[in-house]
């Protein structure tokens, strides 16, 4: 705990991350010098396109990346552990532990023949030297925790027994049985309906002030994004973007793929010709790649772009922008 | 101007297995005539009751939660599952009376198409682009002449923005918008005067549904077709269409034009459900949220109202006796106990 009594000492900490897939078709440049950090108490959005790296970057930043992929630069730090460095034991003992992760699908996330109470008894029993019917009673707790109605009952539950929600409801009461310091939140809401969304999006951000943790959603839902973040990461192409405080990010996006972007997500009120989509599409990502990724499909592009080293820069206090030639 | 599709109380019913199905059939027949055992088998109420009409031109769209029926609706609508009671009469015709197996033979079968939802899973895996779009000018229209039906195909491909050179791909060499170009593509290439659209854009990123949102305004303009929009995406049913029914556990909860349904929304699960659309801005003390999931849709209770027990403002009536639709204001209905005074009552 002591150690993050400092609020200025970030919870996750990754800096200046590439990585690599190794594929029969070629070398694939997922992930391009991504830093990423997040503090105590404070929710950081990763937001992008599918392929955008969103999810390479949390899965890198577990541990839990697929053999394919090749970490060729930067590190990562985890609640004080050197997460590139350490020993799987390590590893094994911080997950779930100081950092849990919940997926999308939470139906395919559950083991499918194993009562959920009994599955997350199994996280309680790694990390908590307790056994027996204590962890019954720490399982029926964290079902508790969650808001679902009738814990003892649901205790026995199947996965298939319960509503999408539920499942969800159920990951997360497993991610946070151990009081976790970090909880990275990977789409935790697609294929669940808007009512239930909502519930499951303020249910998070409620146990996440309570026990002010450090919590990480990914989405590529802008508005998501707004209600419930106070910072947003930006993500095109592996590459970060732009990075700013939610309501900085909001009234002046500087650069233009966020501004594309808000442009193209419909929202209350507008119309059609309000809208606009983003011409292109993402660059292939095993090609030799320019320098700004977004270039091909930006307008406001000039030889200088094509200039190297492209380096994030502070627009103002703590908006950092990748770009040449911000708006 | 009459109506291009009209529904009337449509209904589907699914039996279940259990209860009396079974039993062997002489103990069925002895429990029904001589005890008065109730041995029916549960039934599964996906559509109860539906019904609405469609004018040509206009475009309805269809919002609720998973499970409320809407796939279900579309599906009979589309004549791909039978009807279990009501009528769909498509230009006058009761088309839900021919059985879906058959209706490939109807002239609606044309006039009726759809654009499936996942774009990624509803592409045959072994049709290239271009034989995805000459099947149903194949099989409906008859087009045999090699020619002609390459010059009709490419005018297609050309109505949706699909470069020619991808009409030799296969679904797995396109992208997710290159997808949804060839569906919308198949659909529309049979000139159909109705096109249902089941959650057409779910699938695709935002940067790729807006042009899809765009690109299906335009054909409408075109081609003159109705849309028929089921979309959970709430705020691309704002964009798109001209009137919203809300549908809950089968039924009809709310129904009128898109701006009194978004701006003016009386049913509580209406208020429910735009509330909960992300980046609306709303202050955290006005939001309403649901709690719990909706009911069975198994054998449910005729003499309650189905959102009883989720309902912000129920009450013992609501346990009670159904709620009738009530109209609250000109072509705006909403079927709750309370819609008069929640359509005082602003904006919970």
């Amino acid at each position: 705990m002591n150690e993050f009594a400092d609020k200025r000492v970030p919870v996750l900490d990754i800096k200046n991350l590439s990585v690599e897939f190794r594929t029969r078709s070629g070398l694939v440049h997922a992930l391009e010098n991504v830093s990423l950090n997040v503090y105590r108490g404070e929710t950081v959005g990763v937001v992008g396109e599918s392929g955008s790296g969103k999810s390479v970057s949390a899965l890198t930043a577990m541990g839990i990346l697929d053999p394919a992929g090749v970490v060729t630069h930067g590190s990562i730090t985890l609640g004080g552990l050197d997460i590139l460095n350490a020993s799987e034991a390590d590893l094994l003992d911080t997950r779930g532990h100081e950092a849990s992760m919940i997926f999308q699908s939470p139906r395919t996330a559950l083991n499918p023949i194993r009562s959920v109470g009994k599955q997350i008894g199994d996280v309680l029993r790694r990390h908590r030297a307790t056994t027996g019917p204590t962890i019954r009673d720490l399982a029926i707790k964290a079902l508790n925790d969650v808001r679902i109605p009738d814990p003892e009952r649901r205790y026995d539950a199947y996965p298939f027994e319960l509503s999408g929600g539920m499942c969800q409801r159920v990951m997360i009461a497993m991610a946070l049985s151990c009081g976790p310091e970090l909880l990275i939140a990977d789409e935790p809401t697609t294929g669940l309906d808007v009512t239930t969304q909502a519930a499951i999006m303020d249910l998070i951000k409620d146990l996440a002030q309570e026990r002010n943790m450090a919590t990480i959603l990914i989405t590529h839902d802008l508005a998501m994004a707004a209600d419930y973040c106070d910072r947003i990461v930006v993500m095109h192409a592996g590459h970060v973007v732009e990075e700013a405080a939610t309501e900085t990010l909001f009234k002046s996006p500087r650069h233009p793929y966020t501004a594309r972007l808000m442009k193209a997500t419909p929202h209350g009120g507008g119309s059609l010709a309000d809208i606009d989509s983003i011409p292109g599409s993402l660059p292939d990502l095993r090609s030799d790649l320019p320098t700004c990724r977004f270039s091909a499909r930006c307008e406001r592009r000039e030889t200088v772009c094509d200039a190297a080293p492209l380096l994030p820069k502070e627009v103002s206090p703590g908006h950092f922008v990748t770009c040449r030639r911000p708006v | 101007m009459s109506a291009l599709l009209h529904v009337v109380d449509l209904k589907k019913h699914y039996v279940l297995a259990g209860g009396g199905s079974e039993r062997h059939p002489l103990i069925r027949w002895f429990y029904k005539n001589l005890t008065n055992i109730d041995d029916r088998p549960p039934v599964l109420h996906a559509v109860d009751g539906v019904g609405f009409s469609l004018n040509s031109g206009e475009s309805l769209g269809v919002v609720g939660e998973s499970g409320c029926g809407k796939s279900t609706l579309v599906s009979m609508l589309a004549r791909l599952a039978d009807v279990s009671d009501g009528e769909i009469h498509f230009r006058g015709k009761n088309i839900g009376a021919v059985p879906a197996n058959s209706f490939y033979a109807e002239p609606e079968r044309t006039d009726i198409q759809i654009v499936f939802q996942d774009p990624h899973e509803s592409l045959n895996p072994r049709f290239t682009a271009f034989d995805t779009i000459a099947e149903p000018l194949r099989r409906l229209k008859h087009m045999k002449e090699k020619e002609a039906l390459r010059k009709m195909v490419e005018s297609v491909a050309g109505q949706v923005d699909l470069p020619l050179q991808l009409l030799s791909r296969f679904p797995h060499q396109l992208s997710g918008g290159q997808k949804a170009r060839v569906n919308i593509a198949r659909a529309i290439a049979v000139s159909p005067k109705l096109l249902i659209l089941d959650e057409p854009t779910s699938a695709l990123d935002v940067s790729v549904q807006a042009v899809i949102l765009k690109l299906l305004v335009q054909l409408k303009d075109e081609l003159g077709m109705s849309y028929l929009f089921v979309s959970h995406d709430l705020n691309v049913v704002r964009l798109l269409c001209d009137r919203v029914i809300v549908m809950y556990l089968g039924q009809i909860v709310e129904s009128g034009a898109a701006i009194d349904i978004f701006d003016h929304a009386v049913h509580p699960y209406t208020r429910a459900l735009i509330s909960a659309i992300p980046g609306a801005g709303e202050p955290e003390k006005n939001r309403v949220r649901l709690s719990g999931d909706p009911k069975s849709p198994i054998d449910p209770d005729p003499n309650a109202c189905r959102f009883h027990g989720r309902c912000p403002n129920g009450e013992d009536r609501c346990a009670r006796t159904a709620p009738t639709p009530v109209t609250v204001a000109d072509d705006h209905i909403a079927v709750c106990h309370f819609a008069t005074e929640l359509e005082k009552a602003p904006d919970a």
